[in-house]
């Protein structure tokens, strides 16, 4: 729900939201030391998803078999009894329709196998968190990057917390997207960004639903529309590579003439596919979607010459 | 690397430690000979025949010549500080499980031989039986002579095996006046004595004497290397080792008349100063200075003339370092414990800024830097020094080496933070720019600061908290050398925390007698002439360092160190919000627990509650207040001191490898720590408790009050490779310069003391663990030092494989 523009500066500060980690040191996602708030929800499904427990618009409880000392006191103290042990003792099982997120069993869990993901914070709660590296931001020129999830799907806590946070710290702001989201909210919410960082996966709309879920219409539209109204230097397009889903020459070929032809040229990072996600779609219960397909962390020579690809391709490669 | 240094590396490193009697046997002639001279006398008649007897050892690879033993990494005897524990020990040192010596049947028929000699006149045996008489009737029982351990809470070490060392020597005007300068000084200063109005002029005689001894010894010391080199020239069937040799006859011979000329000169003659400090008296921590800034005038005078390139140049910093890696001493068993993987403290400072506030780094700081990424040894101590001028790129390159090394160094400290400390204890702010680390973290103004150990006296704080917890009683030994206070009278966290501050202000009041007496006794037994003669003004003064004084108090301070903050913190924290705030737990119940080591059902239910309370080091004021707290109190009790040498108290939070053992007298306590688990090391949050990134632990960290920690205060941080290196594995600039920016923000911006890195993973650790043979050559950053991973305690190595992993 979104409050009117108008509203007095300090207001957004009680917009609440879900946020699934804060991550402290972060140096990838966009200039300097930055600290990147997570928030819940996403409507894409790509099937390489490295933050499978920020998918969902509600909280999700995750479970890591391997940190677990199965004394089974979570299954005692589930007030919806949603947890036992295994036959095999060698696990905890989650009725999954059962379970309410109440967080009960991951507060008691000795081991922190048990963690719910989504916790509901104000944005006052989150920057007074972010603003706390204020000093390693000054010195570095990072900030705040937001990411998720999908940001821009929680449009109201979004925009608070980057307008608080320039405007009340006075700190630089990023964005990581997939900009999968009507041109209004992009508009609302980017005013706000120092730094986006935008993904561009597939070039052709029914690949891209096929791997992500969705089509990426909107998404080419906001990239070309952002493109045209950005200041020069604020945009960063980046490339997540697949192996066997979007590094092929038709699609490389497709992207890069996609970036060319835009009315900015935008930088383009390649980020090769790497297998972190694999095991949080496990403690999620969740199959790992490219499970059996044998993918690996594609090498240095193969990135190296997706790069040189792109570059004869009259595509600005950069390394962030 | 050039062939040759990587020749004598190899050969450097594969050499086994052992004890060399050489050293033993000539000084115990020496001081047969010398019996009835004033003491000052003995020792400088004593290093006299030391120089001149003592074996002159050369590998005709060398560029740089020097040795203190009959072989690379041989330990020489120092049986004047102690005999007792070579006699015990010596059929022990082979088969210690680290920081082992080989003994030949010949040494330990030398040590059996001297022993009868200097049995009841040893620096030991003087300061135990001062301590004896002077320690109070009540405390006297908890005081264990063998570990030097009293009531578990106080290490009075007594530094039985060597003398004070922490010095580092005026290099700067040794560069300019040699030592023939130091010889001319003194023969000026005797001339100036008053003998009939100056009542002290008799002493000042003899001191000067001695002096004067002491250089002269040096200069045909060198004369003896030239001698052998110039042989060994001869000899030599290679050309270029011929040339060396003739290279190194001719500096040697020319330092013996006259000041370094060249870089080659000066680069000698700064590790001959360095090497002698060590065989004058064997004390460790004897450091190197600002040596980017004492040879620059010289690197750039031969790169002007053209016979000096940046590869030479390199090529003699690598041999000096290649040298310096395999000083060794042989310590007591429990002191090993204390400091273990065979540190030698030995550091080297770089970059800064200068007296006058500017940049000091230069060419040399990337050369002595880069030095350390070829040579990659584990001594000696390179740190950089970081000022608001110091360069990105600067700290861009020395991120690099840190990767390179491999073994945590270089490490970094903070000019701003240092400078205040030391202008809060009263020196100038432009000598106080000037400063050098020596040892581990301790700031020393070069030439003029003298750091008096006073026998290396640390507290125990969790130790403390956990006899405060007994009502005064230590539970390990039973013992009660003073009335606690009943567990029901506290009401609060506040009244625990005075108790601890009234515990501590105890044995602070003891520390003041028992630095006083190992001083003293230092003065009294063992003083050093040649150690005064390159400091800045005892030949002026006519007094030898040993006695402190000076032409300014603030010169001299006595350490003291404080273990164990960030355990106390959290203890303090746990019990606050379990027994003070909830009140779910009474303070009996929860000591009635620990005493059971948490092995009660109900043990385990309330550990696992404390362990989800959080931890220091996660930038979260509630907790962190309590290091605030804890450090304040440490400050505030030995500030209210002056020490037997003058000055302040020096004090410091960083704890060595001390953690270890004294984790293992020390109960279960209400942080979480189970009974004899290692104690935090240092200023660093517990191992494995700091989970919110970097950046929150140095936030937390830089809330105490560091200026107050002249001697510094170390922090740990091990992160993964990859927080430096691109997704393949080598070193990644932008990478590099976010860590400059945190090394920065932390030591510029925030006020932070000191921080070191340890980058490798958890899992390459615990593959050398278990396979240490494989694994010889990986070297770790331990307290203020860094030491082979294979040579430390197993309790050590899992401590630092459980240290936090901070990736990104």
């Amino acid at each position: 729900m979104e409050r009117p523009a108008r509203e007095t500066a300090q207001s957004g500060q009680a917009e609440r939201g879900l946020v699934f980690n804060i991550q402290r040191y972060s140096i990838h996602d966009g200039p300097g030391i930055r600290t990147i708030v997570f928030l819940k929800g996403c409507p894409l499904r790509c099937k390489w998803c490295s933050n499978p427990e920020g998918m969902d618009f509600f909280p999700v409880l995750s479970y890591n078999k391997s940190m677990c000392r199965k004394c089974g006191r979570c299954v005692g103290l589930c007030p919806r009894g949603a947890l036992g042990l295994a036959d095999t003792k060698d696990r905890v099982v989650i009725q999954r329709a059962s379970c309410d997120c109440c967080g009960e069993c991951a507060a008691a869990c000795p081991a922190d196998a048990l963690k719910v993901f989504g916790k509901s914070m104000s944005a006052r709660e989150v920057l007074d968190d972010v603003a706390k590296d204020a000093a390693f931001y000054r010195r570095s020129g990072g900030g705040l990057t937001l990411g998720g999830g999908e940001p821009l799907a929680s449009p109201g806590f979004a925009r608070a917390l980057l307008e608080r946070a320039k405007k009340d710290h006075g700190l630089d702001t990023a964005m990581e997207t997939s900009f999968f989201a009507p041109p209004g909210i992009v508009d609302k919410i980017t005013q706000f960004v120092d730094h986006l960082l935008v993904d561009i996966k597939l070039a052709d709309s029914s690949r891209h639903r096929e791997a992500a879920g969705v089509d990426n219409g909107l998404i080419l539209d906001n990239i070309r529309r952002a493109a045209a109204q950005r200041p020069a230097g604020t945009m960063l397009l980046r490339f997540p590579m697949i192996p066997g889903v979007n590094d092929d020459g038709e699609n490389i070929s497709a992207v890069a003439e996609f970036i060319t032809g835009l009315p900015q040229g935008l930088p383009l990072e390649v980020l090769p596919y790497h297998e972190f996600g694999r095991g949080k779609f496990g403690n999620l219960d969740r199959e790992y979607p490219l499970a059996g397909c044998g993918m690996a962390a594609p090498g240095k020579e193969s990135v190296e010459a997706l790069e040189e690809v792109f570059r004869r391709k009259g595509v600005r490669v950069v390394h962030s | 690397m050039t062939e040759r240094v990587k020749r004598l590396r190899d050969r450097t490193v594969a050499a086994r430690p052992f004890v060399c009697g050489a050293r033993g046997k000539i000084i115990t002639e020496s001081y047969r000979a010398s019996a009835g001279e004033p003491p000052v006398m003995r020792r400088a008649l004593a290093l006299r025949d030391i120089l001149a007897k003592m074996p002159v050892v050369i590998d005709e690879e060398e560029l740089i010549v020097g040795n203190h033993a009959s072989g690379i990494n041989g330990a020489p005897l120092f049986p004047e500080f102690s005999i007792e524990f070579l006699v015990r020990e010596m059929d022990e040192f082979a088969k210690r499980p680290y920081d082992y010596f080989d003994v030949s049947e010949e040494t330990k028929n030398t040590i059996r031989e001297i022993a009868p000699f200097w049995r009841g006149q040893t620096h030991e045996d003087r300061v135990v039986s001062v301590t004896r008489r002077v320690l109070p009737q009540e405390v006297l029982p908890a005081w264990e002579e063998g570990p030097f351990r009293l009531n578990d809470i106080l290490y009075n070490g007594v530094r039985k095996s060597a003398g004070d060392g922490h010095v580092i020597p005026d290099y700067f005007r040794l560069m300019d006046r040699g030592i023939p300068g130091v010889i001319a000084e003194a023969k000026a200063a005797l001339e100036k004595l008053d003998y009939q109005y100056d009542t002290e002029a008799f002493k000042k005689k003899i001191f000067l004497d001695a002096v004067l001894i002491s250089f002269q010894a040096v200069a045909d010391w060198f004369r003896r290397f030239a001698a052998e080199a110039e042989k060994l020239a001869s000899r030599a069937a290679r050309p270029e080792n011929r040339a060396g040799m003739e290279a190194a006859a001719k500096a040697c011979a020319n330092l013996a008349e006259r000041p370094p000329l060249s870089f080659h000169e000066a680069i000698q003659l700064a590790y001959f100063i360095h090497l002698l400090l060590h065989i004058e008296s064997n004390g460790h921590s004897v450091s190197l200075g600002r040596i980017d800034q004492y040879l620059h005038p010289f690197y750039q005078k031969d790169r002007e003339a053209g016979i000096l390139t940046d590869d030479l140049a390199l090529e003699f910093i690598d041999c000096m370092y290649v040298k310096i890696s395999k000083f060794n001493k042989v310590r007591p068993w429990p002191e090993t414990r204390n400091k273990s993987g065979a540190p030698m403290f030995m550091t080297v400072t770089l970059g800064g800024q200068t007296r006058d506030g500017k940049d000091a780094a230069n060419r040399l700081t990337e050369l002595f830097l880069t030095a350390l990424a070829d040579t990659r040894l584990p001594q000696p101590t390179p740190v950089v020094r970081v000022a608001p001028s110091t360069s990105q790129d600067l700290l861009v390159h020395a991120s690099k080496v840190l990767l390179e090394h491999g073994g945590g160094l270089p490490a970094f400290f903070s000019d701003e933070t240092i400078i205040a400390a030391l202008t809060r204890m009263g020196i100038s702010v432009e000598d106080a720019r000037e400063y050098g680390i020596g040892g581990c973290s301790e700031a020393v103004i070069p030439g003029k600061s003298l750091s008096f150990t006073g026998g290396d006296c640390y507290f125990n704080f969790v130790k403390l908290l956990e006899v405060i917890l007994h009502e005064g009683r230590n539970p390990r030994t039973g013992l009660q050398i003073r009335k606690g206070r009943a567990l029901e009278e506290y009401a609060s966290i506040g009244d625990i925390i005075e108790e601890f501050r009234r515990e501590l202000a105890f044995y602070v009041g003891l520390v003041v007698q028992l630095t006083g007496i190992t001083s003293w006794v230092d003065a009294e037994l063992n003083p050093t002439p040649f150690t005064s003669g390159v400091m800045a003004y005892r030949i002026g003064l006519g007094k030898c360092a040993s006695e402190g004084g000076g032409p300014n108090a603030a010169y001299s301070h006595t350490i003291l160190q404080g273990h164990g903050t960030g355990d106390v913190s959290n203890a303090l924290y746990a019990m606050d919000r379990l027994v003070f705030q909830s009140g779910e737990i009474s303070l009996r119940q929860f000591v009635e627990i620990l005493d059971q080591n948490w092995q009660t059902e109900q043990g385990r239910v309330l550990k696992d509650k404390v362990r989800k309370i959080p931890k220091y080091g996660n930038d979260i004021d509630e907790v962190d207040k309590y290091a605030v707290l804890v450090s304040n109190i440490f400050a505030d009790e030995t500030e209210k001191y002056t020490p037997y040498r003058g000055g302040k108290f020096g004090i410091s939070l960083q704890g060595l490898t001390a953690n270890v053992p004294e984790g293992e007298t020390t109960g279960a306590t209400p942080d979480g720590r189970i009974r004899g688990e290692a104690l935090s090391d240092n200023i660093s949050p517990h191992a494995g408790t700091d989970l919110n990134g970097p950046t929150s632990t140095l936030k937390s960290v830089s809330k105490v009050d560091h200026p107050r920690f002249v001697n510094g205060n170390i922090l740990n941080l091990r992160f993964h490779p990859s927080a430096l290196t691109g997704t393949y594995g080598d070193f990644d600039i932008l990478r590099g310069r976010r860590f400059a920016d945190m090394i920065q923000t932390y030591l510029v911006d925030l006020g932070g003391n000191q921080v070191q890195f340890n980058i490798i993973s958890a899992d390459a650790l615990r593959e050398a663990q278990a396979k240490p043979e494989e694994n010889q050559d990986l070297i770790v950053k331990v307290a203020g030092y860094s030491a082979y991973f294979a040579s430390l305690d197993k309790s050590l190595q899992d401590q630092i494989i459980e240290r936090t992993e901070h990736t990104l």
